[in-house]
């Protein structure tokens, strides 16, 4: 079947898997365009894995179906995938030499010797391990095996790269460079990737776009603004970025904090209100907002870039509050002081709460 | 050096001397000119070695120890991975329980075993010979290599069978290319020690080859008739063998301690 532009390169359709009598993936539907970069995010235990290993074709769901360019496979092992996947630990053979890993795939495929030299040196040359080619795995830092570990992979040219936690044994400072790397890599060949991880701040540096998971279900799926700036429940906004949620009653479309009232449509139920630290201003004296509520400096925190402050506010709640160091130095705000913070309507979300 | 640890270097030293003097003395003797194997050793000499090889029994001997040993160790092999994989197949709890079943021949006395495998030859009339020694010395052979490849393959990462996998190998192709090549270093010392432990055993040979003779059931023969250094001469070859084959072995499997 030719397959159009528009439509999805991979599609899972109502996959769920449970082990035994543990349930990891409720029903769940996924699209992923072709040349995107795809970041599956959530707690630990929350599935990722597991769906991540269902597409690669070493689980099979239980239910529901997984295709490719329209054609189903759900059926098919792994090793006939047009998929491949960089493992969490990396699984590099030990006994074979940079050269042999990165060149395993091409030599089962029955290549022989002097076609898949070029291949594999140019991959070599792209991961920047060349100099690294006859060293054995053990021999390499956790840096380069993960180069070795993505370039085993890549040369086989697969229409998806499935990567699982691919930064996670990295220390910080290589993390970062190797998150830029990704990302180059990837506008680079401008193939598609989904990659694992637990860590929001990689997700929103590496992806295109986020699914984020909790407890075996995709609760939102969006680009990383959209899902920074309009998450879809508390769990969201929880999970991606620093944010204050404060739980409201909603009745007849009205939500009440402190003296304000917000207008919010939808049926009475618990709900929250979600804004981020740095959308909130503090003030000496009552200012002309959307929302404002009265409270109290219960602490203030030099976090370099710029302070945080610990609001005790009127219903009880605690706010953090993130504003420059130049606010702090105008002299009327301190610990104990009593202030006003407030925030514009269009800055918060009114959210259900999960 | 404090008089504390001058002590228990010279007890160590005596130990030692205790455990390695008889053994120094075969091989001494078998290289000296007294017909007794009494001290003094007489000029060196290689004449028991030529008694020795002078005789049929010997070549007998060396022809049954040889088929014995290295079948014991070919099946070991084949035999004790194809195990070792069943095991690691298992998952976790019942492997545990059947690695420590089939270790269990290790830790019976050998008299026991001889004397249990014997009967069971008799009570179902299986002629004795190759076809009984062989399978008899598996019983307690096989564990080494059951271990020693069992412990490899639950110590291994399974991302490295899915990651070839991935790469499009199959399963004949992930043993040959994977599994083979990381557990060849310790099959090949645990296939060794079994046949140092093979080529070593007296009692359960004795009770499970019926006639015939290998190195160990003739030098016991030879105890009862002739008392000349050419036993020394024998004991020193099945002694240089047996080091030999573990020396390999426990290089091999990396063993420490
Ligand atoms: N092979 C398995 N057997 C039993 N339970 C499993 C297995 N794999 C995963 N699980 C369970 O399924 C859930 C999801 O696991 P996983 O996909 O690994 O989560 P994540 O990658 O998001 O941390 C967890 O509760 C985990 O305990
Ligand atoms: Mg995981």
């Amino acid at each position: 079947m030719p397959s159009t532009n528009d439509a999805p390169l991979l599609r899972l359709t109502g996959v769920t898997k449970a082990f035994g009598s543990q349930t990891a993936l409720q029903p769940l539907d996924l699209s992923v365009a072709r040349g995107d970069f795809l970041a599956l995010l959530g707690p630990s235990g929350c599935g990722k894995t597991t769906l991540l290993r269902i597409i690669g074709g070493f689980l099979s769901p239980d239910k529901g179906t997984v295709e490719i360019d329209g054609r189903d496979i759900t059926a098919i092992g792994p090793e006939h995938r047009p998929i491949n996947m960089v493992f969490q630990g990396y699984g590099l053979f030990p006994h074979m030499t940079v050269r042999e890993n990165v060149g395993y795939g091409l030599k089962i495929a029955g290549h022989a010797r002097d076609k898949r030299e070029p291949q594999v040196n140019a991959m070599l040359e792209m991961m920047h391990i060349a100099t690294l080619a006859d060293r054995l795995p053990g021999e390499l830092s956790g840096g380069q095996q993960q180069r070795v570990a993505l370039a085993r992979a890549l040369v086989m040219k697969p229409s998806v790269l499935l990567l699982d936690e691919p930064l996670a044994a990295l220390d910080l400072q290589l993390r970062k460079s190797m998150q830029s790397e990704l990302r180059n890599l990837h506008r680079e060949i401008g193939g598609t990737f989904i990659c694992v991880t637990h860590d929001q701040s990689e997700a929103i540096g590496l992806a295109n776009r986020i699914a984020v998971m909790n407890a075996g279900r995709i609760v939102q799926e969006g680009t990383p603004e959209d899902i920074y700036k309009r998450p879809a429940n508390t769990f969201v906004a929880g999970f991606i970025g620093d944010s204050n949620i404060l739980p409201l009653m909603r009745r007849s479309g009205v939500c009440t904090l402190a003296s304000n009232s917000i207008a919010s449509d939808g049926p009475d139920a618990q709900v929250a209100m979600m804004v981020r630290p740095t959308d909130i201003q503090l003030s000496e004296i009552k200012p002309t907002a959307d929302i404002c509520v009265p409270g109290q400096v219960a602490d203030i925190v030099f976090m370099g870039d710029h302070v945080k402050f610990v609001v005790v506010i009127e219903t009880g709640d605690t706010l953090a509050v993130h504003r420059p160091h130049a606010e702090c130095d105008t002299g009327w705000i301190g610990r104990g002081v009593p202030v006003f913070a407030s925030w514009s309507r269009n800055d918060s979300h009114v959210l259900d709460r999960t | 050096m404090t008089a504390r640890s001058l002590g228990w270097s010279i007890f160590g030293t005596l130990m030692v001397a205790f455990l390695v003097a008889p053994l120094v003395l075969v091989v001494a003797f078998s290289f000296g000119e007294n017909p007794h194997a009494t001290l003094p050793f007489g000029e060196p000499t290689l004449k028991w070695y030529r008694k020795l090889f002078a005789g049929d029994e010997f070549w007998n001997a060396l022809y049954n120890s040889a088929v014995i040993t290295l079948s014991v160790g070919l099946l070991s092999a084949v035999l004790g991975t194809a195990a070792a994989f069943g095991f690691v197949a298992l998952g976790k709890r019942l492997s545990e329980a059947g690695v420590r079943l089939v270790s269990l021949p290790v830790m019976l006395p050998p008299l026991v075993l001889a004397l249990a495998l014997a009967s069971a030859f008799s009570a179902t009339r299986i002629p004795l010979g190759f076809g009984t020694v062989v399978p008899s010395h598996l019983v307690f052979t096989q564990p080494f290599v059951i271990l020693v490849i069992y412990a490899r393959l639950a110590a291994f990462d399974h991302a490295l069978f899915d990651s070839a996998r991935d790469l499009g190998a199959s399963r004949a192709q992930i043993f040959l290319t994977i599994t083979l090549p990381l557990i060849a270093p310790s099959l090949i010392g645990a296939t060794l020690l079994a046949m140092a432990v093979s080529l070593d055993d007296f009692v359960i040979t004795f009770f499970t080859i019926g006639g015939g003779m290998t190195f160990s059931t003739l030098i016991w023969g030879m105890l009862r008739t002739s008392l000349d250094p050419s036993i020394n001469a024998l004991g020193t070859l099945v002694l240089a063998a047996t080091l030999g084959l573990s020396i390999v072995a426990l290089k091999l499997t990396n063993y420490r301690g």
